[in-house]
């Protein structure tokens, strides 16, 4: 038997490998073919209804999983309709075998069957097991052959036990984690031996418990699964988002009920301290939390140890498995706190006693992760003794870990705060020591030390010091001078724990005569450590808050020092004095001058340490280069301080344009001699990115962008610098793509984290590493749902609607999408940080001076574009949202405050005003035309389904038009998608031969452009509708005049950089191509369309817009020129300053003529491309369907 | 001063001040998550108390027998935090888990021949080249540019369980072995 199941498995593998080479090839069409050939051979399916009592063998097996293939095959090759049909009649025959399972599990996100992907395992699941049950009755009646029954049923327990995990994992993907946990509790009942009878190995079954406390955390957090992505775009609503949707409304409806009860019962709304939690959502986290609870306690085992006393253990503890026993007591508490609030110490006892037993404090000594956990647990208990008494040993025996330090301070000062220096002795911590000095070999730094302390050493008898002040004092200072004679190079914690020591005496207020001088403590620390590049960030707190005399006698001692160059640990010294003095300073004290003076010392010093770095590999960062770095900065803040005093009000004569951005230029030189001498010092690359955007040079932006070889993730953290406001900076309207495939390549990642997130999930469930999972979860959430990604979409999408247009089929999918995106909680992972920022106090930080609009793009802003682009969308599309959406969704888009649009710049409040009035205008015109669009396309679907009900007996006709759609529109669906759209790819409507409508099994049928899939109610017209306009209001061709103001002050005022420039005529475009797509929805076309207002007026005028605005790009363009004479005006502007005296002219000018050229070319391609768009825009602004004319 | 925790998934959202760098290596998500999966103690971080990542390790426990082993996947510390005795402290952990967790013979890692500062580091540490593994790296190092292949050193360090030295040898530069051999 076995023998012949082998030879059988032998000649499956050889039939398929040529189909799993050809999927793997992305040969669908190959795939297919040979899944066809192959399921010839095999008996067809049995009808549906029957497929259950039709026992499982190995011939339905291989023909299920060629079946599963060849679903695969036509998904690959867009045969969508086809593949759920298969799908679906697959399903039927409730599948057992896990290799089908897995490959179907392959199809279902693209079929968009969600629910299926849980499904199928939990039916095979339940399958399994119900013929288990048969096979256990059939072998209590028979007797004899009993053996081979047996046997089979094992195997059938086996194939239970993994189809239960499997639907597991499917749940832990999906976030479906109530089901997971009373999946995994099953599984525990069903294969975990009974308490006390497993044998002394613990049994791999008892996971499934520990699986199902894990599921019952993520629960208190998640207690919905995600709402469902839609895969199609599909009206009305796929029946999955309906559900959820339900769902949401029946939470919001409990959480009303909750409130009112509580009001009732308390007289006012619940008070939390907490994240804000809906009621409902409490109850929900607390019954899970419960859960988990009392699931793990069944798993405590009380055992006599013989040194600790009794110890309470878990059954087949692990590491792992301690530490969820001590997140599940710990989030009890921490929800009691936030719920309940305000925070008590007492809610805390509970998981503190778990957390500080020595067992916990033995296991912490290798598991960062459960050190993090106790610490945290003994401070919110307030066990500050203890922990004094812990951290002073640790401390004692070597460990310099910060954390260590800091803990010690925090416990010891509630002592101090609460006594002064005299309390009562017998209740202050005590540092015990042993007689004996240590080993050198075990005093060595590290936590390595820290397992000294389990190993006791008999005799001789410890001793017990009360840690006073005077005592702590010791002991501190006496840890530096340990470390002093230990390691020549210096140990840096234990010194720095002396001045964090004597900085919180001094906050405290104690009362205390033996404290040094705290300026020397801090000088002494210099003259340490001042050659190290950390000393900056180690000292910088405490000097800052140096005043009065202190500060003077520190200033002095920094003065004293003098500046030089002459090797590697002077060059540090120096950068360090110039960086603690900048940063210690106050911007009040900052001017131009001072500003120049600064700039000019730094440059003069990088000049001359530059030697130094000579010999280096050009891997190797230069030296020097953070003082051609604070030389940039100061010259950026210089010019930032020039900005402030050019405000209207200020009677300074007003400086002409390249005066004003002199000041940028100097600190662009500066910038590119540092890249030059390092090449990998990122900083100056990221500086350099964000200056060449301002200065209108966006393509040396890119290119600076592109050698710092961003890869995964960072492209969702770092891709601000280059794409925030993308579209200023786009040439897509010239053909140039660059920008719009920057933002293709950075979006790549969304398409495939979600996937690898969820497959590594399920292995930190497989290896139970419980401590990572809410993690990965966290991540998954953070980076799905991330700001930057949608930011990169929207303003791939404005680039896109200039570049090529938007077709009516686009307008559908992107409503959709942006709907979506609009949808989502956003959470903000661009990295801040990452720009060197030495500024004085209270100046603006280098971020914002060199962002695009004078600071990073905000929420709000993404928000307000957002929701300006749907409701444009909305208008432009023949979707008539139902009644609900009408009053709540929209209602909602239409809600902008004024803080919000004062995030704009002025030109995008000007395109936001004008798109409003637009908008305001033609919705009463637009209404009745797309009620009367949707009538019809409902009625044509009934006919068309009546019709083909009629003319193919009905059987098949329910299950083809679910997914009804043409082939072009779905052409993007089985491509791998590019991260920048969700998933909903395909359209509602269509045209492969400029057609659109539906398609009833092999008929199509022709309405407007709108596809429906379900038959819907037409919802009304709204009622609060105004008349019918014919012509545009004058307003808003005042607005466009008004718009041409702008851009001609913009030109014309000297204060604007060149990024402004490009930027109003940018929104120019935009602005008409919205007064296009608006407009030309109904306005052209066929005889059909409906009578319609006179666009003209509005379009001619905005034409003209378009045209005044590409003339004068040009000539701004066209101005630009590196002859010698501007090359000699080059080098005497960027002598003026006097900051860049020391750079030799060919450097200085190489720099010029690289810039202009640059940016003489972006003038003028954007010059072209607007000028271009005057014969392009009216088709491409949704004037007509793809492919007609 | 720095604190010593746990390399966090989320970590990847703030590890770029490490990892822009022209030796450090940044990989799909999935590796990382690989790695935290199945050995979140081989895999910490140092940080600054403001929060600033200063550098982290990445490791793995694997092989059979007496080949079982720890090894250093990755090791990077952030340009301004260098020459403190980060790289050796994170190390040291990792030394410390795979003797006192994992129970392994010795601790190895791969580095470019090229990059003489982390070798010359390592050598410190008491790692020594146990072989040198032919055309390991896709390419020459970074400075290059070149699509060349670069060797690497497979260099080793014995753990407690190695009492007698064992898993390292006195001349392993010039035991040759090719890539195909140790993946």
């Amino acid at each position: 038997m076995a023998q012949q199941n082998a030879r059988l498995q032998a000649v499956e593998e050889r039939q398929l490998k040529p189909i799993y080479e050809a999927l793997d090839t992305g040969n669908a069409k190959s795939a297919l073919t040979q899944c066809n050939k192959l399921l010839k051979k095999y008996p067809s399916p049995p009808p549906p209804g029957s497929a259950l009592s039709a026992p499982a063998n190995s011939s339905t097996n291989s023909r299920q999983l060629i079946t599963a293939l060849k679903i695969l095959a036509l998904v690959r090759g867009n045969k969508l309709d086809e593949a759920s049909a298969l799908t679906t009649a697959l399903l039927e025959e409730t599948p057992t075998e896990d290799s089908v399972l897995s490959t179907l599990a392959h199809s279902l996100k693209p079929l968009d069957r969600p629910k299926d992907m849980v499904g199928m395992w939990v039916n095979a699941w339940n399958r399994s097991q119900k013929e288990c049950d048969e096979m256990k009755k059939r072998a209590a009646k028979i007797k004899g052959s009993k053996g081979l029954l047996e046997a089979e049923i094992s195997s059938k327990m086996q194939q239970i036990e993994e189809l239960g995990a499997q639907a597991f994992m499917a749940m832990v993907k999906t976030g479906h984690w109530a089901m997971a946990q009373s999946t995994a509790f099953k599984l525990y009942r069903a294969f975990a031996p009974p308490k006390g009878q497993e044998e002394a190995q613990a049994p791999p079954a008892l996971r499934y418990l520990y699986w199902s406390v894990m599921a019952s955390l993520m629960q208190s957090d998640h207690p919905n699964p995600p709402p469902p992505v839609p895969v199609l775009v599909m009206i009305p609503p796929p029946a999955s988002v309906k559900e959820w949707e339900d769902n949401r409304k029946k939470e919001e409806e409990e959480d009303r009920k909750l409130l009112e009860d509580y009001v009732a019962k308390h007289g006012a709304p619940p008070q939390t301290t907490g994240p804000d939690l809906s009621l409902s959502r409490r109850k929900k986290r607390t019954l899970a939390l419960t859960l988990a609870q009392r699931l793990i306690e069944t798993m405590v085992e009380t055992k006599e140890a013989e040194a600790i006393g009794p110890q309470k253990v878990l059954r087949g503890m692990t590491v792992e498995r301690l530490w969820l026993w001590g997140d599940v007591l710990r989030r009890i508490a921490e929800a009691g706190d936030q719920d309940n609030g305000p925070a008590e110490e007492s809610r805390w006892l509970v998981p503190n006693q778990l957390l500080s037993t020595p067992l916990v404090h033995n296991v912490a000594n290798n598991s960062l992760h459960l050190e993090e956990l106790r610490a945290d647990v003994a401070k919110k208990a307030s066990d500050w003794k203890q922990e004094a008494e812990t951290m002073a040993m640790r401390l004692d025996k070597g460990n310099r870990n910060w954390t260590t330090f800091s803990t010690f301070f925090d416990a010891m000062f509630k002592f101090f705060k609460n006594a002064g220096d005299s309390p009562n002795q017998d209740n202050l911590p005590c540092l015990v020591q042993s007689p004996e000095p240590p080993t050198p070999k075990q005093e060595g730094e590290g936590a390595d030390t820290e397992k000294t302390e389990q190993e006791t050493t008999p005799a001789p008898e410890p001793t017990k010091t009360p840690l006073t002040l005077a005592e702590t004092r010791k002991f501190v200072y006496s840890l530096a001078e340990k470390d002093d004679a230990k390691v020549p190079t210096g140990e840096r914690a234990s010194h720095l724990g002396v001045l964090e020591f004597e900085r919180r005496v001094r906050n405290s207020g104690l009362a205390d005569e033996g404290a040094p001088n705290y300026v020397d403590a801090l000088t002494a620390y210099f003259d340490m450590f001042g050659t190290k590049a950390v000393l900056l960030e180690d000292l910088l707190p405490y000097v800052r808050e140096l005043e009065g005399d202190e500060k003077a006698k520190w200033d002095a001692h920094l003065e004293k020092i003098v500046q030089s160059t002459s090797d590697l640990n002077t060059v540090q010294q120096t950068i360090n004095i110039l960086k603690l003095q900048r940063l210690s300073s106050s911007s009040d004290a900052t001017t131009i001058d001072s500003e120049l003076q600064f700039a000019k010392h730094c440059l003069k010093l990088y000049i001359e340490a530059l030697p130094l770095g000579k010999e280096l590999v050009s891997t190797e960062l230069q030296p020097a280069d953070d003082l051609a770095l604070l030389a940039a900065s100061a010259l950026l803040n210089a010019y930032y301080i020039q900005c402030q005093g050019q405000a209207p009000s200020e009677e300074t004569p007003a400086l002409a344009q390249d005066k004003f951005v002199a000041l940028l230029l100097d600190a662009l030189v500066v910038l590119e001699q540092g890249a030059s001498k390092s090449r990998w010092a990122y900083p100056f690359r990221l500086l350099l990115v964000r200056l060449y955007r301002l200065l209108g040079a966006p393509a040396l932006a890119l290119q600076n962008f592109t050698m710092a070889n961003l890869k995964g993730i960072q492209h969702d953290t770092l891709s601000h610098h280059v794409l925030s406001r993308a579209s200023t900076f786009s040439l897509g309207s010239a053909g140039d793509l660059s920008l719009i495939n920057e933002c293709v390549e950075s979006s790549q990642i969304y398409a495939i984290h979600g996937v690898d997130v969820s497959e590594q999930l399920v292995k930190a469930f497989q290896f139970e590493r419980y401590s990572q999972i809410a993690e990965f979860v966290l991540l998954e959430d953070k980076v799905e749902n991330s700001l930057q990604r949608d930011l990169t979409k929207l303003e791939h999408f404005r680039m896109k609607n200039v570049h090529e247009g938007l077709t009516p089929e686009n307008v559908e999918v992107e409503l959709v999408e942006l709907r979506f995106v609009w949808s989502r909680t956003h959470h903000d992972n661009r990295d801040f940080a990452l720009l060197p920022n030495f500024q004085p106090q209270g100046a603006a930080s280098i971020e914002d001076i060199t962002s695009i609009g004078g600071r990073p793009l905000s929420k709000q802003w993404f928000i307000t574009m957002l929701q300006l682009w749907i409701l444009i969308l909305h208008e432009s599309s023949e979707q008539l949202w139902t009644e609900e959406e009408q009053t709540t969704v929209l209602s909602k888009l239409r809600t902008f405050n004024e803080a919000d649009l004062q995030q704009l710049t002025a030109a995008e409040q000007l395109f936001f005003k004008f798109s409003r009035a637009c908008i305001a205008w033609l919705a009463p015109h637009h209404a009745p035309l797309k009620h009367a669009v949707m009538t019809n396309a409902v009625s044509t679907l009934s006919a068309a389904k009546a019709k083909y009900a009629a003319t193919t007996n009905g059987a098949a006709a329910t299950s083809v038009t679910g997914g009804v759609s043409n082939s072009k529109a779905k052409s993007n669906i089985g491509k791998k998608s590019n991260g920048l759209s969700n998933g909903t790819e395909g359209t509602a409507a269509s045209g492969g031969e400029g057609g659109i409508g539906v398609k009833v099994g092999d008929m199509k049928v022709f309405t407007g452009m709108l596809t429906l899939h379900e038959p819907m109610e037409v919802p009304p017209i709204p009622k609060d509708l105004g008349e019918p306009v014919k012509e545009p209001p004058t307003e808003i061709l005042d607005m466009l005049d008004e718009f041409q103001k702008l851009f001609d002050d913009t030109l014309a005022k000297p204060t604007s950089l060149p990024w402004e420039h490009l930027h109003v005529a940018q929104m120019v475009h935009e602005t008409v191509f919205v007064a296009h797509l608006l407009t030309a929805r109904f306005a052209l076309g066929g005889s059909k369309k409906k009578t319609h207002p006179s666009f003209k007026p509005l379009r001619v005028k905005a034409m003209s817009l378009l045209e005044h605005a590409a003339q004068e790009i040009t000539k701004l363009g066209d101005a630009i020129d590196f002859s010698p004479e501007t090359r000699q005006k080059w080098l005497q502007d960027r002598r003026s300053s006097g900051v860049l005296d020391i750079l030799p002219d060919q450097e200085v000018s190489q720099v010029g003529k690289t810039y202009l050229e640059s940016k003489k070319k972006m003038f003028e391609q954007l010059g072209k491309g607007m000028t271009k768009a005057q014969q392009t825009l009216p088709k491409s602004a949704a004037g007509v369907p793809a492919g007609t004319n | 001063m720095s604190t010593l925790r746990p390399f966090r998934a989320t970590d990847m959202l703030k590890f770029n001040n490490v990892n822009m760098d022209v030796w450090t290596e940044t990989y799909g998500t999935a590796f990382y998550l690989n790695y935290l999966a199945r050995w979140p103690d081989l895999c910490c971080v140092e940080e600054s108390p403001s929060g600033r990542m200063m550098g982290y390790i990445i490791g793995k426990a694997e092989g059979q027998g007496t080949n079982f082993h720890g090894h250093i996947t990755a090791l990077s510390i952030a340009p301004e935090y260098r020459k403190l005795g980060l790289a050796k402290r994170l190390t040291k952990l990792l030394e410390e888990i795979s003797d006192g967790v994992y129970h392994g013979f010795f601790v190895d890692l791969y580095v470019r021949p090229s990059n003489a500062i982390a070798t010359e580091m390592y050598e410190k540490m008491g790692y020594s080249v146990y072989r040198t593994v032919k055309e390991y790296y896709g390419n020459l190092g970074p400075g290059s540019e070149g699509s060349a292949a670069e060797d690497a050193y497979d260099m080793r360090k014995p753990l407690s369980r190695d009492p007698h030295r064992k898993s390292v040898r006195a001349n392993g530069r010039d035991v040759i072995v090719s890539a195909s051999s140790v993946t």
